[in-house]
C-alpha cells in the first residue's frame, strides 16, 4: 500500500517510528555501554564470592573428613566430603576462568599445587588408614602433616579472598568513572538521535500530513472562492479521513448546489408573487382611483391629523372645490354644525369620533347653497400611519323621494283599505257563492219535486169526489173509477210521503247551505278579528258534508267519489274554515276530473292523522285524475288572482290557504303534470291551546 | 531403593553363587573403578569387587537410587541391584576422583 493512500491517522502514527527508532538506538547504546562497565565489577564481585565459597567448601570437606574418620561408614559424611570436594573442583574451575589480576592467578596456581601434591594426597591416605582401621597411624598422619598442610592451604584461600575483595572495591571505582562517561555519550547520542527523529518528522508530517490537508484545504477554499460548487473533490485517492473528509465536503456541495437551486427556484417565485402582487396593487390603486372618479358620493381622504389629503371628482363638484383648495386642511368648513351638534363629531379625531356609523348632516358647499348629506366614516387598514376615508353622499333626492313615498304610503294606505274590503267582498262572494250554488241546486230539485208533485192529482181526485158527493157510496162501489178511489188514495199518499221525504232533504240541504252562508259571512267579518273557533269535530262529517253539497253537480259530471277514511276521533277544528276549504277544494276536484280526459271521472277523498316531529297533523286529502297542474304553476295557485278557470277569481285556493295558516295548519298542492291530476292536501294540528267546547 | 532393601541385597550376596544369573562386576584397582560407565536392566544384579591394596567406601546419593555399601576392605565384594529405572552416580568416599555412571534401563529379568 502507498503511503499516500494511508489513512490520516495511520499517518500520524507512522510520526512515531523515527522517534521509536530513535528510542531503541538509544536504549540499546546505553545497555551496552553501562553492560560493559559493570562486567569487570560483576567478574570481581563473582571471583571473590567464589573464593569465599571454596573457603567455605574447604571447611565442610574439613569437617566431614573429621567425622569420617571417627565414624568412616558415615553415609552422611561421605555424601557431603563428596559433594564438597566436587563443588570446590568447580569453584575452582569457574575462578580460573574469571580471574584477570595476576595475584589472583598466582594465588591459585598455589592452592591447586598444595591441593593435588599435599592435601588430597594426604586426606586419601589419612582415610584409608582410618579405613584399615588404623587409628594411631591416622592420627599421627593427621596431626603431623594433614593439619599443617590444610592450614596453609586455608590461609593462601585466605589470602585469594582478600585479594579477590580487593579487586572488586578496584572495579567498583572504575565503574563509576566509566558510568560518567556513558552519560555522557548517552546524552549526546539522545540529543543526536532526537533532533534526527524530530527532523524525520518533521520531514514526514510536512510530506504526508501538512501537504495533503493543505492541498485538500486548497482545492476547498478554490471551489468555495470560486462558487464553482459542481466542482467535487476526487476521493478515490483519499483514503481514511482525508476520503471522509473530501466525502463529507462533496455531501456539503451537493446540499448547497440543492439549497442555491431552491434558493433560485423561491427567488424567481418571490420576484413573480412581487410582480403579480404589484400588479394587484396597480389594479387595486387604478380600481380604486376608478371607483373614486366614478363614485357619485363625495371620498375625502384623511390622514392621521385628520387633514384632507385626497378627495374625489364627486367631491370637487359637489362642494365646488377647486383642486389644492382643501388639501392640507380640515372638512369643518364643508358642512353646517350648529353648536353641540352630536353629528359634528366627525369633524375632529378623538374618542367620539363615529366611525362605523352613517349620520345625516347638511353639507354647506362653497356656493353657500345646503343641501343634506349622509356621511360614513372608516378607518383604511394600513402598515403605514393611518387613514382615514369620509364619504359624503348628497341626499336631497333621496329627501325628495322619501316625502313622495310618504305621501304615496297614505295613499296606498287608503287604496289598500279599499283594496282589503273588496278582497273581502270577494271572498264572502266566492265561498257565498259557492254554497249558493248547492242551495240553488236543492232549490231548483224542490221546485221540480213541487212542480211534478202528485198535489194536482189529490186535487182531480178531490174533484171527482166531489161531483158524486150525493151518490158517494155508489160510486165508490158502482162505478168502476169510484172502486179504484181507495188504492188510487194509497198510493197517493205513499208518493206524497216520498216527496214530502225528498223535499225536506232538499230543504235540509238548503237549511245547510244558509247556515254555512251565514258562517261564511261571519267568517269574513270576523277576519279582521283573526279568531279561529275550534270545536270538538269529525272530519269525516266534514268531508262527507262537503260532498253533499257538490253530490248534485258529482252526480250530474258522472263523477265517480271513492273514499278512503281512517278512523279519526273527533278534533277540535274550526269546522266551518275546514268546510269551506273542503268544498273549495272538491270543487275544483269535480271541474279538474271533468274537464280530465279520464275515461271514468274519479275524486279521491282519504281522511288520517300524521305525525311530524312531536306535532300530530289530521290530513285531509282530494285526489282527481282530471286535467293536472304545470309544473310552472303549482308555486302560483295560491297567489290571489290566480286561476287557470275561464270563470274563476283566483281567489278560492287563495283564501283556502290563508284559512289553512290561520288554524295553523297547511295547504298543499302536488301534480306530476298537466293530465295526470292533481292531489290537495289540508293538514291541520290536533291539538291547539285555545279549544272552545260547544 | 532404602538401605535396608540394598544391605539385603548385599547380604544375598554372601552366599553367592545360588544364583543362576550372573551378576555384573566392577572392580575397584588402583583407586579407579574398573569401567566409568555401564548399563543394566531393573533388577539385575552388580557386583562391586575390592581388588584394591586399600579400603574403599562405595555409595551413591542419586535420587531414589541411594545405597552406601561402607567399607570395603581389599578383596571384599558386594552384590546390589536397582528396582527401577534411572541413572546411578556411584562414587567413593574415600576416593572422590573414582566415578561411575550406572544406566538402570528395562523390565527386570
Amino acid at each position: 500500500m502507498k503511503l499516500n493512500r494511508l489513512p490520516l491517522s495511520a499517518r500520524v502514527n507512522l510520526l512515531a517510528v523515527p522517534l521509536l527508532i530513535m528510542g531503541v538506538a538509544v536504549a540499546l547504546l546505553a545497555r551496552h555501554s553501562l553492560r560493559h562497565n559493570s562486567a569487570d565489577l560483576v567478574r570481581a564481585r563473582e571471583v571473590k564470592e567464589l573464593a569465599v565459597r571454596s573457603l567455605a567448601l574447604l571447611l565442610t570437606q574439613d569437617d566431614a573428613s573429621k567425622t569420617m574418620m571417627i565414624d568412616p561408614d558415615n553415609t552422611a559424611a561421605g555424601t557431603r566430603k563428596i559433594q564438597a570436594y566436587d563443588d570446590s573442583r568447580a569453584v575452582f574451575a569457574r575462578m580460573s576462568e574469571l580471574a584477570a589480576s595476576d595475584d589472583l592467578r598466582r594465588l591459585m596456581d598455589r592452592l591447586d599445587s598444595i591441593d593435588k601434591q599435599q592435601l588430597r594426597p594426604l586426606d586419601t591416605e589419612l582415610l584409608e588408614a582410618m579405613g584399615a582401621g588404623e587409628r594411631e597411624a591416622a592420627k599421627g598422619l593427621y596431626l603431623g602433616k594433614y593439619e599443617p598442610v590444610r592450614t596453609k592451604y586455608e590461609d593462601t584461600l585466605r589470602e585469594l579472598v582478600n585479594v579477590a575483595e580487593r579487586d572488586a572495591t578496584a572495579a567498583a571505582a572504575s565503574v563509576d568513572a566509566q558510568n560518567d562517561r556513558s552519560v555522557r555519550e548517552i546524552c549526546l547520542a539522545l540529543a543526536i538521535g532526537t533532533i534526527l527523529a524530530i527532523g524525520a518528522v518533521s520531514l514526514c508530517a510536512h510530506h504526508f500530513v501538512c501537504l495533503p490537508v493543505r492541498r485538500m484545504g486548497a482545492e476547498m477554499l478554490a471551489v468555495a472562492e470560486g462558487g464553482t460548487y459542481d466542482r467535487e473533490l476526487e476521493t478515490s485517492h483519499r483514503a481514511g479521513e482525508f476520503g471522509d473528509s473530501a466525502r463529507a465536503f462533496n455531501t456539503v456541495l451537493r446540499a448547497v448546489r440543492e439549497n442555491i437551486a431552491a434558493l433560485r427556484d423561491a427567488n424567481q417565485n418571490l420576484e413573480e408573487r412581487v410582480q403579480a402582487r404589484t400588479h394587484e396593487l396597480e389594479r387595486a390603486s387604478a380600481k380604486t382611483a376608478a371607483v373614486q372618479r366614478a363614485s357619485l358620493d363625495s371620498v375625502f381622504v384623511l390622514d392621521a391629523e385628520w387633514k384632507v389629503i385626497e378627495f374625489n371628482a364627486a367631491a370637487e363638484r359637489a362642494f365646488g372645490l377647486g383642486h389644492n383648495t382643501i388639501l392640507g386642511g380640515t372638512l369643518s368648513g364643508l358642512f353646517v354644525h350648529p353648536p353641540g351638534s352630536a353629528s359634528t363629531g366627525f369633524l375632529q379625531l378623538d374618542d367620539g369620533t363615529p366611525f362605523g356609523q352613517q349620520f345625516e348632516v347638511t353639507a354647506m358647499p362653497t356656493d353657500g347653497i345646503p343641501f343634506p348629506a349622509e356621511v360614513a366614516m372608516t378607518s383604511a387598514d394600513s402598515d403605514g400611519p393611518s387613514l382615514y376615508v369620509v364619504s359624503v353622499r348628497d341626499i336631497s333626492e333621496r329627501k325628495r323621494a322619501e316625502a313622495e313615498r310618504d305621501e304615496l304610503n297614505a295613499r296606498l294606505l287608503t287604496a289598500s283599505r279599499h283594496a282589503g274590503m273588496a278582497e273581502v267582498a270577494t271572498g264572502v262572494l266566492h265561498n257565498v257563492g259557492n254554497v249558493l250554488n248547492t242551495v240553488n241546486t236543492s232549490a231548483s230539485m224542490v221546485a221540480r219535486q213541487l212542480k211534478d208533485s202528485e198535489v194536482p192529482t189529490l186535487a182531480k181526485l178531490s174533484q171527482m169526489v166531489g161531483d158524486h158527493a150525493g151518490d158517494i157510496a155508489t160510486f165508490l162501489t158502482a162505478d168502476e173509477r169510484g172502486r179504484m178511489v181507495p188504492s188510487f188514495l194509497s198510493e197517493l199518499a205513499q208518493c206524497l210521503a216520498q216527496e214530502q221525504e225528498l223535499i225536506l232533504a232538499e230543504v235540509q240541504t238548503m237549511a245547510t247551505g244558509i247556515e254555512h252562508i251565514r258562517q261564511v259571512i261571519g267568517a269574513q267579518q270576523s277576519l279582521a278579528k283573526g279568531g279561529v273557533v275550534r270545536t270538538p269535530t269529525e272530519p269525516v262529517k266534514l268531508m262527507e258534508a262537503a260532498v253533499s253539497m257538490q253530490a248534485d253537480s258529482l252526480a250530474r259530471h258522472s263523477v265517480t267519489v271513492v273514499r278512503k277514511f281512517a278512523l279519526v276521533a273527533p278534533l277540535p277544528l274550526d269546522k266551518h274554515k275546514v268546510l269551506q276549504i273542503l268544498i273549495n277544494l272538491l270543487s275544483n276536484a269535480q271541474r279538474a276530473a271533468r274537464d280530465g280526459k279520464a275515461e271514468q271521472p274519479t275524486v279521491t277523498l282519504s281522511i288520517d292523522t300524521v305525525l311530524r316531529g312531536e306535532q300530530s297533523y289530521v290530513r285531509f286529502q282530494i285526489s282527481d285524475n282530471g286535467v293536472g297542474i304545470a309544473p310552472e304553476q303549482l308555486t302560483k295557485i295560491f297567489s290571489h288572482g290566480f286561476t287557470t278557470k275561464e270563470d274563476g277569481h283566483g281567489f278560492g285556493l287563495h283564501s283556502a290557504a290563508n284559512a289553512a295558516r290561520e288554524m295553523k295548519g297547511a295547504l298543499d298542492a302536488a301534480s306530476e303534470g298537466l293530465g295526470k291530476g292533481a292531489t290537495f292536501t289540508l293538514q291541520i294540528p290536533t291539538s291547539v291551546e285555545e279549544v272552545v267546547q260547544s | 531403593m532404602n538401605i535396608g532393601t540394598i544391605l539385603a541385597a548385599a547380604a544375598s550376596l554372601l552366599v553367592a553363587g545360588q544364583d543362576a544369573s550372573d551378576p555384573v562386576t566392577i572392580g575397584q584397582k588402583n583407586r579407579t573403578f574398573s569401567k566409568p560407565e555401564i548399563t543394566v536392566k531393573v533388577g539385575e544384579k552388580i557386583r562391586f569387587e575390592n581388588d584394591d591394596a586399600v579400603v574403599h567406601n562405595v555409595f551413591s546419593s542419586s535420587p531414589g537410587h541411594e545405597f552406601n555399601l561402607k567399607t570395603q576392605k581389599p578383596g571384599q565384594k558386594s552384590e546390589l541391584s536397582f528396582d527401577k529405572e534411572g541413572t546411578v552416580e556411584v562414587r567413593c568416599a574415600i576416593h572422590p576422583t573414582m566415578k561411575l555412571r550406572i544406566t538402570v534401563s528395562g523390565v527386570q529379568k
